[in-house]
């Protein structure tokens, strides 16, 4: 099967990491990827730019209405991702347990289906 | 033509039912991987033992039987679906092709303890768990399950359903989990069972305060898994239960009542569930590898030994809530050991540790925590102030019996306490 995983971090709090450690961060998430794509567990991966960036669009009354900002807000905000392949939902958490994001935010896994698969 | 099951086969096949349903099933899903096929498979075979075994003989192992036949039926189920869903034949085809072999007694024994592990699976919502656990694990109906926590069947039922698309859809597989997983993942089951336990014997709403029901079927599943899992804390569980359930019989009056620990008559204890549950205490701290349960098990079993609430060996309670407070730090087990320091030294000692608490907030809503305060000062002879707090532990109780016992002791203080003050 197919999982997602939804990497969310606290924006504030990685700001205010010190910049070897934010670096040091980045460095075990992309060793994590690189030993997840070797043994073929991951399907692809992206990061997502931060909330600042965020444009939600809604139509409401047949108007169009653009606002800033992410669709809902929370304590934490969506960082990245990454669609892993596991047998079942227990072997994704536990590749996932690996994610620099467990300990410092959350990761919410969800089984995928990309649109051809979908019947 | 074949011939009517007799009442005497009829009562085996039941008994039967009874014994081995459960295994049945727990097989049947991990053969079909569905648990609403393996269930429609489970009737299935069970229906066509009646209309077989009358005609053949009940077979050698009926439950092998059972598993075999419960396989074909939902074979056939597929193939019945298959006409408007193709996708069902290819399903029905790999189970077809995927003949198990028969199965160890080993195997089939796991198959009770993923069932089990499944159904309690903290990717759950904790009340799905629960109700798929009663439902799956211990065969309550859905109507009996909704009665029991005084929700419609409708919602009941729509609670079990989403529990099972989830673990179809999100991929919860059915299996024991690994050993550095078992204990996070015990943690779980063990919350279940004596989340079933609890709300039988204080039930958390309605006027009735306890449901012997769910507490007898949440010990069976205690005595269960510590058969299938012989891990100390489930043992651990199981102890605290059994000694709890033991004073069932003195918790309330004839009024139906509460009757606080110290109050009860402890001729009306049942010993023979304090000495398994004593006993099942001593093996488990013995192991050395015990948790939460283990203690407060320990600790009802000092209470189980005492013949009365003076006799209480008050020292070793407190000793034992100082451990089970650095393994698993709560407002609420200060709380409790606050009270066990006032029977030990003095109300004056345990009003302190209990109004440092309130002052904390963390207890704010939390009745137990007012009506202790209540009690120690009503003991200290401070009447004004114990109405007051009585009354305002009023204000957070929904239960009956509790408001009960509430209003008992306002109405003791009111006639105590000068109309003048």
């Amino acid at each position: 099967m197919k999982y997602l995983c939804l990497i969310y971090v606290n924006e504030d709090a990685l700001e205010r990491l010190p910049a070897d450690e934010r670096r040091a961060l980045h460095d075990s998430a992309r060793v994590l990827r690189q030993q997840l794509r070797q043994h073929q567990r991951l399907h692809a991966s992206g990061t997502v730019a931060c909330t600042l960036t965020a444009t939600t669009l809604r139509y409401r009354d047949e108007r169009r209405r653009i606002e800033p900002g992410p669709a809902t807000e929370g304590p934490v905000q969506l960082a990245g991702w990454l669609v892993l392949e596991a047998a079942h939902l227990d072997e994704a958490l536990a590749l996932a347990a690996h994610l620099p994001a467990c300990r410092l935010g959350a990761v919410e896994v969800r089984p995928v289906t990309t649109a051809e698969e979908t019947p | 033509m074949d011939s009517p099951a007799s009442p005497a086969l009829q009562r085996q096949v039941a008994s039967l039912y009874q014994a081995e349903s459960r295994r049945v099933l727990a097989t049947l899903i991990r053969l079909l991987g569905d648990f609403d096929l393996a269930e429609e498979a489970l009737q299935d075979a069970f229906i066509a033992a009646m209309e077989q075994w009358p005609r053949d003989g009940i077979p050698e192992q009926p439950r092998a039987w059972l598993v075999s036949t419960g396989r074909f039926k939902a074979i056939d189920t597929l193939r019945r679906r298959a006409r408007f869903d193709a996708s069902q034949e290819e399903i029905a085809r790999r189970l077809e092709k995927d003949v198990p072999p028969p199965g160890e007694e080993e195997e089939l024994e796991d198959d009770r303890l993923r069932l089990i592990f499944t159904c309690c699976h903290p990717a759950l919502p904790a009340d799905a768990r629960v109700a798929l656990t009663l439902r799956e694990v211990c065969d309550l109906t859905t109507e009996e399950i909704a009665s029991a926590y005084l929700v419609a069947t409708p919602t009941m039922a729509q609670r079990i359903v989403r529990a099972k698309n989830k673990i179809r859809q999100a991929g919860i597989p059915y299996q024991v989990p690994e050993r550095q997983e078992l204990n996070e993942r015990l943690d779980s089951v063990l919350q279940v069972i004596y989340l079933v336990f609890n709300e039988g014997y204080f039930a958390s709403s309605g006027e009735n305060l306890t449901r012997p029901d769910l507490s007898r079927e949440a010990i069976r599943l205690g005595a269960l898994l510590v058969e299938l899992l012989p891990e100390s804390e489930a043992r651990g569980l199981l102890a605290l239960m059994l000694l709890i359930e033991a004073r069932r019989p003195a918790r309330l009056d004839h009024q139906g009542d509460v009757v606080l620990l110290e109050d009860q008559d402890r001729s009306l204890w049942d010993q023979d569930l304090i000495r398994q549950g004593t006993a099942l205490v001593e093996r488990a701290l013995g192991e050395g590898r015990f948790g939460a349960y283990t203690l407060q098990a320990a600790i009802a079993a000092v209470h189980g030994e005492a013949t009365s609430a003076d006799q209480t060996d008050w020292p070793q309670i407190v000793g034992l809530y100082d451990v089970l407070l650095r393994t698993s730090p709560s407002p609420v087990i200060e709380l409790n050991r606050a009270v066990a320091v006032a029977m030990r030294d003095g109300w004056e000692a345990g009003l302190k540790l209990v109004d440092a608490l309130l002052d904390d907030g963390q207890l704010d809503g939390y009745l137990p925590a007012r009506a202790a305060r209540a009690d120690l000062l009503r003991r200290l002879g401070r009447h004004q102030d114990a109405l007051r707090v009585y009354q305002e532990a009023l204000t957070l109780s929904h239960q009956g019996a509790e408001r009960r016992l509430l209003e008992k002791r306002v109405t003791e203080l009111s006639s105590v306490i000068p109309s003048s003050l």
